[in-house]
């Protein structure tokens, strides 16, 4: 008779198909279940026998959303497995593409995702009439995003003009000029969002401790890739070792893996980033970071929201000196692939956590692959994080208890390529 | 000022896919505003909740069907729309991971990713049982497709806008070749370099051409097309008939193994 279940049938708001299941008994959550219905794609199957060009069109297809790490990590593997060495120019243009990617994941998540919540509306269009201006400025800032993705991309979800050894095409100063202008601009707008998003109240239901993991970018500074990565106990792994600190499994109520490091569930992300090395931030950035940074950032997945916005503003602050550098530079000629067999795994951070390739390649072509997602990473947390939460709500029979689990799997802008809207409360 | 009677419902929906044809909905920046105002907007549960109605005139679909479970709903979907439209090259054509009837395949790609032991676990009927890939034309009737990996707006809006307001969309039965000239780009296989743009369905405007990059089909197969030339062509410049097939299937889904197999 005791026996209760919490479902959200559909995960709403999010990148894919999910939904969320609490199981409890003598009002103790019994089981949490996140469940992915998005079906099986099997992506690392079909690329095999494909060559290393027409592999970068197919995993980038993985996710629309975050299109360009998927590429991205992609050709990083190749050129790593194929000792393709990039020139200068071509790095930072990639470094440029990423943030393109960064400012249109983070500014679609925290202002049309996550934000409504808070307001207890359905979606940001529902916002436009009592927030007028901030719904223009998501638009605004969302489309900077996709236009410098677009430019760079080749079309903002999917292009195919960053490949092997370089680019298709590499845009003029004046196409560059635009974005480095509209940056600044953008920055000063953003920086008062974020005062206005760190006065919002933050619910304390789900708090608990957890390890944390991010690439580590080399020579110290704040980034989206790197060849190591470094773990909130201490720990650092080259990317290579990559398989102990995700051990995949297969559960039965999702088509998305699952990972646990050395036993337990971890995260990934902007939070995680912001943990292990917002230290490494500068300027106005850094400024801000302090401002807001509390120490329940450490225990409460909701201020991934936070740190995807400092994450943005660091892209805003960033770019006018990154594409000054990239103009400083000649054009360079896209770089031949002379190496025929070779294997490699390669980490970027996606905008929702790190994002393994690993590939062997033989005459040009895919032999096996091996692709680890942030969300196939950090979906046990997300179940772990929904049950302590789910505990006290239940506990204090709080009427918003679908919208207090929805908001906190949503917080980790899980990309099940879309979705936890309708949680049902079913009482036996 | 003309005014319809009553703004039509507009359902969106997704199946097995990347979700890029519903991003490319919200990357509409300069029309997304209109895109919510000019019908009543429901489901679409990757930009907004609680939105559920029981009848749409209009259900914009994507994605590839690949769970039983999927397959039902879909079959939901077609009962309470009275339009369906395929959005996407995932629900015109099975996109990259369209399998069809290859069971063998299926087994052994399952195997590959899920597999331990020589065996691939059970899987939750909560999310339904796997299946091959396929298209939505395969279970239910489709009215309108419209291609792309992703959906291009300069595509799509013309045909949206057409059926919100209860007119009929003209087909658009030209390849990538046409835009690319309109854009003023040179040909690539013209200087002997590999290029899908004269089976390719247009509607990108020549985006990757553009780019100075070789157009991979993701629009899938145009009405028309003349593959035996293409295949003529592409030998002539290197390719063995392996090479092409593999790259006319990458996108092609369905109808491209259909002419592949001479049955269209």
């Amino acid at each position: 008779m005791a026996e209760k279940t919490v479902s959200v049938d559909v995960l709403a708001r999010v990148e894919g198909d999910g939904g969320i299941q609490v199981y409890t008994k003598n009002n103790k959550v019994e089981k949490v279940l996140v469940n992915i219905f998005e079906g099986p794609r099997m992506i690392e199957a079909l690329v095999r026998g494909k060559t290393i060009h027409e592999n970068i069109s197919l995993v980038a297809r993985i996710c629309a959303i975050c299109t360009v790490s998927h590429r991205y990590a992609s050709v990083k593997a190749i050129e790593k497995a194929l000792n393709v060495e990039v020139p200068e120019k071509i790095k930072l243009l990639r470094h440029l593409w990423h943030f393109a990617e960064y400012i249109e994941s983070h500014v679609l998540h925290v202002y049309y995702l996550a934000l409504p919540d808070f307001f207890k509306q359905p979606s940001a269009i529902a916002l436009l009439p009592t927030h007028t201006e901030t719904v223009v400025e998501a638009v605004e800032l969302k489309k900077f995003g996709t236009e410098l993705m677009k430019l760079l991309h080749g079309r903002k979800i999917h292009g195919e003009n960053a490949i092997i050894g370089g680019f298709g095409r590499i845009p003029t100063d004046e196409e560059l000029d635009y974005f480095a202008e509209k940056a600044v601009e953008y920055k000063e707008k953003l920086s008062k969002f974020i005062d206005v998003f760190a006065s919002l109240e933050i619910p304390d239901y789900c708090e608990r401790d957890t390890v944390f993991m991010c690439c580590n970018p080399p020579n110290n500074e704040f980034g989206f890739e790197g060849d190591s990565i470094l773990i909130s106990t201490g720990e650092e792994y080259p990317v290579e070792e990559y398989k102990k600190l995700t051990n995949e499994r297969v559960v039965s109520h999702s088509y998305a893996k699952r990972s646990k490091y050395k036993d337990k569930p971890f995260t990934v992300g902007a939070l995680a980033r912001l943990l292990l090395i917002g230290d490494r931030l500068t300027g106005e950035t850094k400024e801000k970071f302090d401002t807001i940074y509390n120490e329940r950032w450490k225990v409460n997945p909701l201020y991934n929201n936070h740190a995807q916005l400092i994450e943005t503003l660091w892209c805003f602050e960033q770019i006018p000196d990154l594409i000054a550098k990239i103009k400083a530079l000649p054009d360079p000629e896209i770089v031949e692939v002379k190496q025929k067999d070779g294997k490699a795994t390669a980490a970027v951070e996606a905008p929702r956590g790190i994002l393994y390739h690993s590939y062997e390649i033989k005459d040009e072509k895919m032999i096996n692959a091996d692709i680890i997602t942030p969300t196939a990473q950090f979906l046990d947390d997300v179940e772990e994080f929904i049950k302590t939460a789910a505990e006290k709500l239940l506990a204090e029979n709080n009427p918003d208890t679908e919208l207090q689990l929805e908001m906190i799997a949503r917080a980790y802008d899980p990309c099940i390529s879309c979705s936890c809207h309708m949680v049902k409360l079913v009482r036996q | 000022m003309w005014q319809r009677e009553k703004k039509p419902i507009v359902g969106v929906f997704g199946f097995s896919g990347c979700a890029g044809d519903q991003l490319a909905i919200l990357h509409m920046e300069d029309e997304l505003v209109d895109f919510f105002t000019s019908a009543e907007i429901k489901f679409f549960h990757m930009a907004q909740s609680h939105q559920e109605v029981p009848k749409v005139d209009i259900a914009l679909v994507e994605g590839s069907i690949d769970t039983d479970k999927q397959l039902e709903e879909l079959k939901e979907i077609r009962e309470m729309a009275d339009i369906v439209v395929a959005i996407g090259t995932c629900a015109c054509y099975g996109g990259i991971q369209y399998l069809g009837e290859n069971q063998e395949e299926f087994k052994e790609r399952m195997q590959y990713v899920y597999g331990k032991d020589g065996k691939v676990p059970e899987f939750s009927d909560l999310v339904g049982q796997p299946k091959t890939a396929q298209p939505i034309s395969d279970f239910i009737k489709v009215d309108y497709m419209i291609p792309g990996c992703p959906i291009s707006k300069e595509n799509f809006i013309p045909i949206y806008t057409k059926l919100i307001s209860g007119l009929t969309p003209q087909k658009y039965p030209y390849p990538v070749c046409v835009e690319c000239k309109y854009e003023g780009n040179d040909c690539f296989l013209l200087h002997g370099k590999f290029c899908l743009g004269p089976v390719t369905a247009a509607g990108c405007k020549a985006a990757c051409p553009s780019f100075d990059v070789s157009c991979v089909g993701c629009f899938g197969t145009y009405e028309g097309a003349n593959y035996p030339s293409l295949f003529e062509k592409l030998k002539e410049i290197g390719l063995t008939e392996e090479d092409i097939t593999r790259k006319l299937k990458m996108f092609g889904g369905d109808a491209v193994e259909k002419i592949l197999k001479g049955e269209q």
